[in-house]
Parts: structure tokens; C-alpha cells; sequence
């Protein structure tokens, strides 16, 4: 009898035991859970993704490895049927054309081993078969541009590329370097890929340069090109006048600041100078923005230090950049757009210089658009942007056609852009050669 | 012997500790809840000071972090609903500033950049004569258009049905499409919409919805309403500079003079939906 309560005592206390460390890893739990900002969280956080699906947060939507592209490509080309079709130096059929290639080169761009090729590899492999150009306004990063194609491409990612072609025929991948240099990488994109982009894009006949000319075998060549844009007369900015007011508030919370931020004027109020104890933001009537922050620190963030680091860092700083840029053009009521050319790495430092385009076409000063250089750590370390306003005259100038530029290009000058610069107050549209080091 | 007595010295520091920690939590509940009465207290003096109500059944809902989400327009897609809506024969134009217009003999449907839409459609079938039968044709058209919405409420008056959805699980306060029914136009199709899923990136930061910090600064910029009725948190669709479909984290305050959009992030009134 004894030995029977003492057994029922000893079952008791186990289940007893048991309860309370359940119980005691429950409690823990829900301790160290309340003590976290979950909220706060980076959405691909799997606890992060459960809190919103229980207390009423975003669901169902898709987390990307990269953001908005930061850059307009310049130009886009697909073979359909048999006969290349290009667009170029339009924003809104640049739009559509990236939505109808971008799986392709999702495909294209998933990876690969890059080895340096020759040009006549090129220009066989572009009569191979079924082609697709991407070019750029400048020099990005292979890893960058993949992000942004939906693909991945981490092996030589930091590479600074202009052009890629992808070439079904020899399944190849070939890109152009910016220093002119040319690198190949096995690749292969699936025929449904390829039939759906066919289906879906649109754009003008067109052919690649191959080995008839000076310029690169891939530059694009418009049948009966004719690309007429509008001259450009600058108009004021005024970003302190009290109608901008909403667009001012806007810029200065982009920077970090608030619209009671204290400020002292410059020029006869024709600036002014936000301060706060890390950082300055001179706001110019006429469009000038520089902002600098002090000693490492400062009101702006791409990320925080050791959350992201390598390529996601520099997506992050990216997409950073192009966030304040927005709120500036906004601010500024001009409608321009800000694309990225140039990304510059060195030491603890990025610098990215962004160019504005006006419908598509790049708009050159003598100095860049808009350039921001961040530490490391993910601070802005300092930002100028110089904002301009444009109204088209009713006067048109038709741009050179490729085809005779390339006819006239010499052996140095083996690319070619079409770009805006000022002659005599007034923005005129242009064929320039770029120049390369061979 | 000895195994007895270790257990029942383990039952008790366990129980100790988890009463230790159950302490901990309820205290910080307690906290919490000690803090949002609080708050309420707090928050309805401050809006009297502003000459606003609180209503009686009001809720302050709890702040939540939204991230900013983008979508990409679907040409493919409006170019599908277009080919249903105007049938064989469809014609396509696009403008200069991403504007495309599909026309047929049945009529025309123009999408913008913006993610706007409108048109005009003839129909086939017989016209509805009321409310009911223009709720029934509006939900078939549609479906049949593929403009159907997640979670999608109809709303008709008279020949005019609103439909509005949710994209992310949240509502977007200004993305809804009507069908208006009218005798010699037939079907006039408005509003504003997006197809596909929205994307954030994985560095893409959240934005927090602090449902106080929205209503003060709501009641400081809107004098004309007299009483807070209700507010949702959601998004609203709009483009940015470079002509993407964003969806910013925005609060819907409903108050006795109208319906107002608060940016969760900038704390500014947006518009006004009376």
C-alpha cells in the first residue's frame, strides 16, 4: 500500500517536473519575445513574417534580393523572328521593354565564369542566332544589374559592366568592361524564356554594327533612324519659395531633418543652411543641395553597421541614394529623372554619381547631377545634387543616325551616346563619340 | 530516497523561477496596459484642445511597422483586361508619357503610368435597371475582365459599383475601380489599379504606423472635424519620380466631416475624401 502511494507520489512529481520545464521554456519565450522589437525586424526574418501574419502587419507580398533599379538602361534589343528589334532613349518604352526581357535575362544572368574573349568571338557569336542586348548609361556592377533582372550573380559581381549581349546561339554571355575589355561566361536561358520575351517586346528594326565599322560589334544600328528630341531651355528652381513648401518638408526629411529643424539663411536668404549637431544641409533657391555629416556620424543611414555587407550593402546604399533623389526631384518639380553611371569603391568609402535624363536622354553639365559617398558603415558621409528644370522648345534637333556615326568613328572612338549639353543657354541634343583606352 | 528529494528540490526552484517569470510578464502586460490607458486619457485632452471628440466606441490601434512596397505595372495584364473588355480587333497606342490606349469598334480603355484607368464599353447583354442588377453585372464583369481583387468588396449605388480590395492583406485606401452603367455608354470603367504581387527588397526598411503621433498631427492640421470616429492602417498607391507604383504606409482617419489619409512616415495629411 505504501509502495503504491509512493509510486503515485513519484509519478506526480515527474509529470509535475515535466510541466514546469514546459512551462519554464514557455515563459522564457514569451520573456525574451516581449523584450524584442520584432517589428523592427528585416522582413525576410521568419519571426518577423509570423508577428505580421498574427497581429495584423503586410502579408503576401514578395521579398526581392534587389530593390528599384537605380539606373535607365540606355538601350534594349531582342531578335523576334529572325530580325533584331531595338529601343532607345525612351523612358516609357524602356519600361516596357525591361518588363518584357526581364525574365530572360533572369535566366542569363543566374552565374557563370567570366573569361576575357576577343571580338571576333562577339561578332560570330551575334550571327549565331537569337540575340539580346542590355546597355547602360555607364559602368555598373554585373552583380548590381543581375539584382536588379531578378537574377544572381556573385562571381566577378563587383565588375564594372556597360553592355551585355547574350547570345542564344552559342549560349554565351558576353559583357563589355569599362575599360573597353571584353569577358564571356557560358549561359543559357530557357526557350520558353526566350519565346515569352519575343511575344512580349516591342521596338524598332534595327541591327548590330558587327565587324563593318570601328565602334564595338555590338553598338546598335536603327534602320532609317530618326531621333528627334526637343532643345531644352533651363528654367528657374525655386525650392524656398512658399509654394514648394510640402516638397522642401519632403527633402528634409529624406536628409534625416525635420521641418523644425533650426536653419540659418545665407545670400540674402537666397539659402539656407539646416544644421543639426551631426550634420548640414545647405538648401540653394536655384536647386544646389549639399549636405556633409561629421566624424562618421550622421542623420542618414543606408543600413546599420554589420547588417549587410558586400553587394546588399551597396544595393542598400543604392537604394538610399535613389530615395533622396527622388524626394529632391519632387521637391524641385522637375521632370527629369536620376539614373546611376558610375559606382566608385575605394577604400572605406562608395561614391555613386547618378546623371539626370530628360524623356530618357542624359542631360550633361559640367559637373554630375547628383553624387553621394558613404562610409562603409552604411552613413551617408556627404551629397550634392543640382537640381534643374527644363521646358522643351518647340524646336527640334534631329540627333546624327547611328549608322553614320559609326560610319565616322575612328579607331579610338568605339562608342557612341546620345546626350543633351548646353550650347549658348540652351540644351541641344547630340551624337558623342566616347573615347576608350585600348 | 535521494532522487525524491532532488525532485522536490527541482518542483520548487522551478516553480520559484517560472512564478519569477510569469511575475516578469504580467508586470510588463500590467505596464503596457497601464501605459495606453494613459495614452488614451492623454491623447482625448489633447484632441479637446483641439476641439475634437474621441467617439465612444473608438479604438487607438496598436502602432505596427509597414514596409514600403512596390509593383511593377503589368502592361501584359492591361493589355489582357483591354482585350476583354473590347474583344477582337483591339487597337494599340501608347504616349510619350506611358499612357496606352486600347480602341475597338466596341469602344476605348486608356491606362496610365499612374496605374489610373478609364474607359467606355458597350455591352452585349441587356443594361441593369437597378441597384441589385448592377451589383450582379458589375461582379460578372469583373470577373469576366479579370479585374477581380483579393478579398474584393462591392459597393453599388444606384448603376455605380465601386470595388476595392487588399494587396499585401492591407487595404490601399485610393485603389478602387467603378463601373458606371449608362444608357448610351454602356459600361464607364474608372478608377485606379495595379496587377500582381507588391515586393519589398530584403534590405528594405519598415515604416512605423504610430496611430497617436498620426492623430495629433491630424488634429492639429483639420480644425473642421468635430469627431474621430475610427482609423485603419493600410497603404495608398502612388508614383514616384521615377514612374514606379509605390504603396506608402498610410492611416485612414474617418471622422463625422469626411474620410482623411495620414502618411504614417511624414505625418502629413494627404487628402480629403468627403
Amino acid at each position: 500500500m505504501k509502495s503504491a502511494r509512493r509510486s503515485v507520489k513519484n509519478i506526480a512529481k515527474n509529470i509535475s517536473l515535466l510541466v514546469l520545464v514546459a512551462l519554464l521554456g514557455i515563459l522564457c519565450a514569451a520573456n525574451w519575445l516581449t523584450g524584442m522589437n520584432i517589428a523592427q525586424m528585416p522582413a525576410d526574418n521568419l519571426l518577423r513574417r509570423a508577428y505580421d501574419h498574427l497581429f495584423g502587419g503586410a502579408v503576401g507580398y514578395e521579398l526581392r534580393s534587389s530593390g528599384v533599379a537605380a539606373a535607365e538602361p540606355a538601350q534594349l534589343a531582342l531578335t523576334v523572328d529572325g530580325q533584331l528589334y531595338g529601343v532607345q532613349y525612351n523612358l516609357t518604352e524602356m519600361d516596357a521593354g525591361v518588363n518584357a526581357v526581364r525574365a530572360l535575362w533572369a535566366q542569363v544572368l543566374a552565374d557563370g565564369a567570366l573569361e576575357p574573349a576577343g571580338e571576333d568571338a562577339l561578332t560570330d557569336a551575334l550571327q549565331a542566332g537569337d540575340c539580346a542586348l542590355l546597355r547602360y548609361h555607364g559602368s555598373l556592377p554585373l552583380g548590381v544589374i543581375a539584382g536588379w533582372m531578378d537574377g544572381n550573380w556573385s562571381e566577378d559581381g563587383s565588375l564594372l559592366v556597360e553592355t551585355l549581349v547574350y547570345t542564344a546561339g552559342t549560349g554565351q554571355l558576353f559583357v563589355r568592361a569599362a575599360a573597353g575589355t571584353l569577358y564571356a561566361a557560358d549561359a543559357q536561358a530557357s526557350g520558353g524564356a526566350m519565346r515569352s520575351a519575343q511575344q512580349a517586346f516591342r521596338g524598332l528594326p534595327c541591327a548590330f554594327a558587327g565587324g563593318q565599322y570601328a565602334v564595338y560589334p555590338e553598338t546598335l544600328l536603327f534602320d532609317s533612324e530618326r531621333l528627334s528630341l526637343p532643345l531644352l531651355e533651363p528654367r528657374t528652381v525655386d525650392l524656398l519659395s512658399v509654394q514648394s513648401g510640402a516638397g522642401l518638408e519632403g527633402l528634409l526629411h529624406a536628409f534625416g531633418f525635420t521641418a523644425y529643424a533650426d536653419f540659418y539663411a545665407e545670400q540674402n536668404g537666397a539659402a539656407r543652411v539646416f544644421v543639426d549637431n551631426v550634420s548640414t544641409l545647405r538648401v540653394s533657391a536655384q536647386g544646389l543641395l549639399q549636405y556633409a555629416s561629421s566624424g562618421g556620424e550622421g542623420t542618414v543611414r543606408a543600413y546599420e553597421e554589420g547588417e549587410v555587407r558586400g553587394q546588399s550593402a551597396l544595393e542598400a546604399q543604392m537604394d538610399c541614394a535613389r530615395l533622396i533623389l527622388n524626394e529632391a526631384l519632387r521637391a524641385g518639380e522637375t521632370d527629369t529623372h536620376a539614373s546611376l553611371y558610375a559606382v566608385q569603391q575605394s577604400g572605406e568609402q562608395t561614391t555613386l554619381a547618378f546623371m539626370q535624363l530628360y524623356g530618357g536622354v542624359p542631360v550633361l553639365g559640367d559637373s554630375d547631377f547628383a553624387t553621394f559617398c558613404f562610409a562603409e558603415d552604411g552613413t551617408l558621409l556627404s551629397a550634392t545634387i543640382r537640381l534643374q528644370r527644363f521646358a522643351a522648345r518647340e524646336a527640334q534637333r534631329t540627333v546624327l543616325p547611328a549608322r553614320q556615326a559609326a560610319a565616322g568613328a575612328s579607331a579610338e572612338e568605339r562608342s557612341m551616346m546620345v546626350a543633351y549639353r548646353a550650347e549658348d543657354s540652351v540644351y541641344v541634343p547630340a551624337r558623342f563619340y566616347l573615347q576608350t583606352e585600348d | 530516497m535521494q532522487w525524491d528529494k532532488v525532485k522536490t528540490v527541482l518542483i520548487a526552484i522551478l516553480t520559484v523561477v517560472n512564478l519569477f517569470l510569469l511575475a516578469n510578464l504580467g508586470m510588463q502586460f500590467w505596464q503596457n496596459r497601464q501605459r495606453e490607458a494613459a495614452l488614451a486619457d492623454s491623447l482625448s485632452d489633447l484632441m479637446q484642445g483641439y476641439g475634437l471628440t474621441l467617439a465612444a466606441d473608438f479604438d487607438l490601434p496598436d502602432d505596427v511597422v509597414l514596409p514600403e512596397l512596390s509593383i511593377d505595372r503589368s502592361r501584359p495584364s492591361e493589355e489582357a483586361a483591354a482585350a476583354a473588355m473590347l474583344g477582337d480587333g483591339m487597337e494599340r497606342s501608347e504616349q510619350e508619357d506611358g499612357t496606352v490606349i486600347f480602341e475597338s469598334a466596341r469602344g476605348t480603355v486608356e491606362w496610365r503610368a499612374d496605374g489610373s484607368v478609364q474607359g467606355c464599353v458597350s455591352l452585349d447583354e441587356q443594361l441593369p435597371e437597378d441597384e441589385d442588377g448592377a451589383y450582379r453585372l458589375a461582379r460578372r464583369l469583373f470577373s469576366d475582365w479579370d479585374l477581380q481583387a483579393e478579398r474584393a468588396q462591392l459597393r453599388a449605388d444606384g448603376l455605380r459599383v465601386v470595388q476595392t480590395g487588399v494587396v499585401a492583406g492591407l487595404p490601399v485606401f485610393n485603389r478602387s475601380l467603378s463601373i458606371r452603367f449608362d444608357e448610351e455608354d454602356g459600361a464607364i470603367v474608372s478608377g485606379l489599379w495595379s496587377f500582381g504581387t507588391p515586393y519589398t527588397t530584403v534590405s528594405g526598411s519598415g515604416v512605423t504606423c504610430n496611430a497617436a503621433d498620426a492623430l495629433l498631427e491630424f488634429a492639429a492640421r483639420q480644425p473642421q472635424a468635430g469627431t474621430i470616429l475610427s482609423m485603419t492602417v493600410g497603404y495608398r498607391m502612388q508614383i514616384d519620380s521615377s514612374r514606379r507604383l509605390q504603396l506608402t504606409p498610410t492611416w485612414k482617419i474617418v471622422t463625422d466631416a469626411g474620410e482623411y489619409l495620414v502618411d504614417c512616415d511624414k505625418k502629413t495629411v494627404i487628402n480629403q475624401e468627403n
